[in-house]
């Protein structure tokens, strides 16, 4: 896909803005390795959609794309988590280890268009990094910039791929994604201190408990039902 | 036609087992499919193979069974953390969202994904659907129901962590339980956490490396795990499944057993030994094990009082400690002991189903032995044009046997993939990687190189049930079609790769079945055993699908995939 000038205009502007916000945000401290950690996991998340996606597909050629994709995503993660590991400087959590089955819930036209534009978000987010880090730290750019070929390669075949029609449904499909996440994230502090609050509340049935039952007790019957 | 799908889910290792006419036609577990490890969400995918490979709608089925009560599992939970107050605020938080998000509506969930209506859906205890899964797929026709007991030993279900059964008028019936916190899962589970590998995914670990330790930590371990009458007790102090599930112990191992291990670092491990300050961890597991066994056997004494029963089955995730069950088999009490490759919670679903049956007025067929093959099927034209698409070569060999035995017998380590995907986390040939079974330096090569796992840990060797008593000490038994035991080593048996530093083997011994063929093949390269190992790389589910064999031929590199008569290799090989 080859941007046209308005894209280009929308692409530089877009790239001057993530400069300004990179710049602030790589500096907060601690951020550099739950960054790269995110990415990390980002690209992890990603190979398993992908290699859900090739045992699902009824096309040998998009089961071999997919998996090819996957690979680079396992790859990616496992540079990620190298410089994470590095910014760090002590051992970091397990990824996390699900996906959200796009695949089956979209549709594989949508979820080619939802994947490609994923891919073009990241190569935008990598150019970004890219230019942040060429002087500050030229080994992590490098290792940055040999992600961001693939980004550009991955981003060309999802696009070649996807169905013209099905980008707006990936589009809406994205933002209510993206509305979920934030949704979750900012409600989850409430929804921790109403639980904290309850926790206090029904302490007092915890005196009416007593112990535990130690040993064999005898038997009851079962409980099944509907 | 009563169709039954059964379902476990929302803890880890959901699967769906699917009953059709009394007979068990399907069951997958949803990791193979979602490619997620232990994948705990609603087996949406796992139901649909189901219902695919048994040629049913959702709307055909009669009835859908969930392996456990949702609801005596709140209260249980809730129970436990306001038991803990005030240490218990996050384990509160963390299981109200999990509870409330997902579990308590799992049935309505089933209902609205699967379009069937609420009525039809039910549920069984925890317990009870182990008990089903191993009382019903015991290989014991000939042995009146008074003489079988089953044991089922699991971190914990609703309440219960440890229940002893019988059939009565061809129902499990529960005869004794004992309650949570006091659970032999639990226990282990921090023993596993204290080691540095992952809960409920890392126990076969701790098992593997207690061979390389000595019991000098058995006195710490008597008192975290007291045996007595024969029960058992936890010290609660010494364990926080109740405030971490992923950490599970307290300050009291920290105290008596020094730092746990930090995850992922380096296995000091030289010359088939454990050795610096690893070699500490190695006794704990061993240690551990100990307790675990000893306390094993006093449950099997107890069920032997209370049922009178000769037979033993057992079920639950305990049930998957394969030197435990060695172990019960030799110096129990019972005559014969039986436990099928699914015991875990992914076997839930099978119990589930095999009650619903019952209930739906289904005569089961007991006593027959038990198919593991139960999954998704491979299909080698799909593979191939895969294969073709990624440039991969591919070869349709006349003799696939004897090209595979040549090919291991020469040194290569083949993937191998044939009919449908194994139920349960064993490899039984169907979706396995094979290579010669005497042959330690291969063994360290696919430790290193495909699997990427930790040095010290053993591979299995499958071999012709009628060869077994050359090789191996122990005769086969109930157990050993489905690697769910081991077996001592004879002195000089060609089983070098597969041999465990404490000399023991988790042998599959093979009458009939996928390897069957290729093992006799093998006799006519000198070689009586094959190396097998599930066909996955580290942190990966089982493959199940041509996509995923492919997927590990190309990143984990063995020398070559058979799929029927198919062999693809790497081009650049």
């Amino acid at each position: 896909m080859q941007p046209n000038a308005g894209d280009a205009e929308e692409v530089s502007l877009r790239a001057r803005l993530a400069d300004v916000f990179y710049t602030w945000s790589w500096r907060l401290p601690g951020r550099r390795w739950r960054r790269l950690f995110a990415f990390a996991a980002a690209e992890a998340e990603s190979a398993l959609e992908l290699r859900y996606a090739a045992a699902r597909t009824e096309s040998p050629e998009r089961a071999a794309l997919y998996l090819r994709h996957a690979e680079d995503e396992a790859r990616h993660a496992r540079i990620l988590l190298h410089w994470a590991r590095q910014a760090r400087g002590q051992s970091l959590p397990d990824l996390p280890r699900a996906h959200a089955q796009l695949f089956r819930h979209l549709g594989e036209n949508v979820f080619l268009a939802f994947v490609h534009r994923g891919e073009r978000r990241g190569r935008r987010q990598f150019e970004a990094h890219v230019r942040f880090f060429s002087k500050r730290d030229p080994r992590l750019a490098a290792a940055l910039r040999s992600i961001l070929a693939d980004e550009v390669q991955h981003e060309r075949y999802t696009g070649e791929l996807a169905e013209h029609e099905c980008r707006k449904q990936a589009r809406r499909f994205d933002v209510l994604h993206r509305y979920r996440r934030a949704g979750a994230a900012l409600t989850y502090p409430l929804f921790a201190g109403l639980m904290a609050l309850l926790y206090v509340l029904a302490s007092p049935l915890s005196l009416l408990l007593g112990r535990a039952p130690r040993g064999w007790q005898a038997a009851r019957r079962s409980t099944g039902g509907d | 036609m009563p169709a039954v799908l059964g379902v476990s889910a929302h803890y880890h290792d959901a699967a769906a087992a699917l009953v059709i006419d009394g007979k068990l036609v399907a069951a997958q577990q949803e990791e193979r499919l979602s490619r997620v490890k232990n994948d705990p969400s609603l087996p949406m995918n796992a139901i649909e193979a189901c219902l695919t490979l048994g040629e049913i709608r959702s709307t055909d089925l009669d009835r859908v069974v969930f392996y456990e009560n949702p609801y005596r599992k709140l209260e249980r939970v809730m129970v436990s953390a306001l038991r803990g107050f005030p240490r218990g605020t996050a384990f509160f938080r963390r299981a109200l969202r999990s509870q409330l998000g997902d579990k308590l509506w799992v049935l309505d969930d089933l209902a609205a994904h699967l379009g069937v209506p609420r009525k039809r859906m039910h549920f069984v205890d925890h317990h009870e659907s182990h008990a089903a899964s191993a009382l019903f797929c015991a290989p014991f026709g000939d042995v009146p129901h008074s003489s079988i007991a089953a044991l089922t030993v699991d971190g914990v279900g609703e309440e219960e962590t440890t229940a002893i059964w019988r059939l009565e008028d061809g129902r499990p019936r529960r005869l004794a339980s004992i309650a949570y916190p006091h659970s032999l899962g639990l226990f282990y589970a921090a023993v596993t956490a204290y080691c540095g590998f992952r809960v409920n995914e890392g126990e076969f670990k701790v098992m593997g490396l207690a061979a390389f330790g000595e019991p000098r930590y058995r006195d710490a371990f008597d008192h975290f795990l007291q045996v007595e009458g024969g029960a058992f007790t936890l010290d609660r102090a010494a364990f926080a499944d109740h405030l971490d599930g992923a950490r599970a112990f307290g300050r009291p191992f920290v105290e008596a057993l020094g730092e746990p291990r930090t995850p992922a670092q380096k296995w000091n491990y030289r010359g088939q030994r454990i050795q610096g300050e690893d070699a500490r961890f190695a006794d704990v597991a061993r240690s551990a094990q100990d307790a675990l066994e000893d306390a094993l056997l006093t449950l099997a004494e107890h069920a032997r009082a209370l049922t009178g029963a000769t037979h033993l089955v057992l079920a639950g995730g305990v049930a998957l400690n394969s030197c435990a069950n060695a172990r019960l088999l030799r110096e129990g009490p019972f005559e014969r002991v039986f436990v099928q490759p699914a015991a875990g919670d992914a076997g839930g679903a099978l119990g589930a189903a095999l009650l619903g049956a019952q209930d739906e007025g289904d005569a089961l067929a007991l006593g027959e032995p038990f198919c593991a093959d139960l999954g998704v099927p491979i299909r080698p034209a799909t593979a191939a044009a895969i294969a073709d698409a990624l440039g991969l070569r591919t070869t349709a060999v006349v003799d696939p046997n004897e090209t595979l035995a040549a090919r291991i017998a020469g040194g290569d380590v083949i993937a191998l993939a044939r009919g449908r995907c194994e139920f349960g986390p064993r490899a039984l040939g169907h979706r396995s990687l094979l290579a010669r079974a005497d042959d330690e330096a291969l063994r360290d090569r696919i430790n290193a190189r495909i699997k990427k796992r930790e040095p010290f840990r053993p591979f299995a060797p499958a071999m012709l049930e009628s060869t077994a008593p050359a090789l191996l000490r122990d005769a086969p038994n109930d157990m050993t079609p489905y690697m769910t035991t081991v077996c001592r080593v004879r002195d000089r048996s060609p089983l070098q790769g597969t041999t465990h530093v404490d000399g023991t083997a988790r042998a599959q011994t093979v009458q009939s079945g996928p390897l069957a063929p290729l093992l006799r093949c093998m006799e006519s390269h000198g070689l009586h055993s094959v190396l097998n190992t599930s066909l996955n790389g580290p942190g990966e589910p089982l493959a199940a699908t041509e996509a995923d064999a492919i997927d590990v031929l190309i990143r984990h590199k063995p020398d070559g995939l058979l799929i029927d008569d198919l062999l693809i290799e790497r081009p650049n090989r």
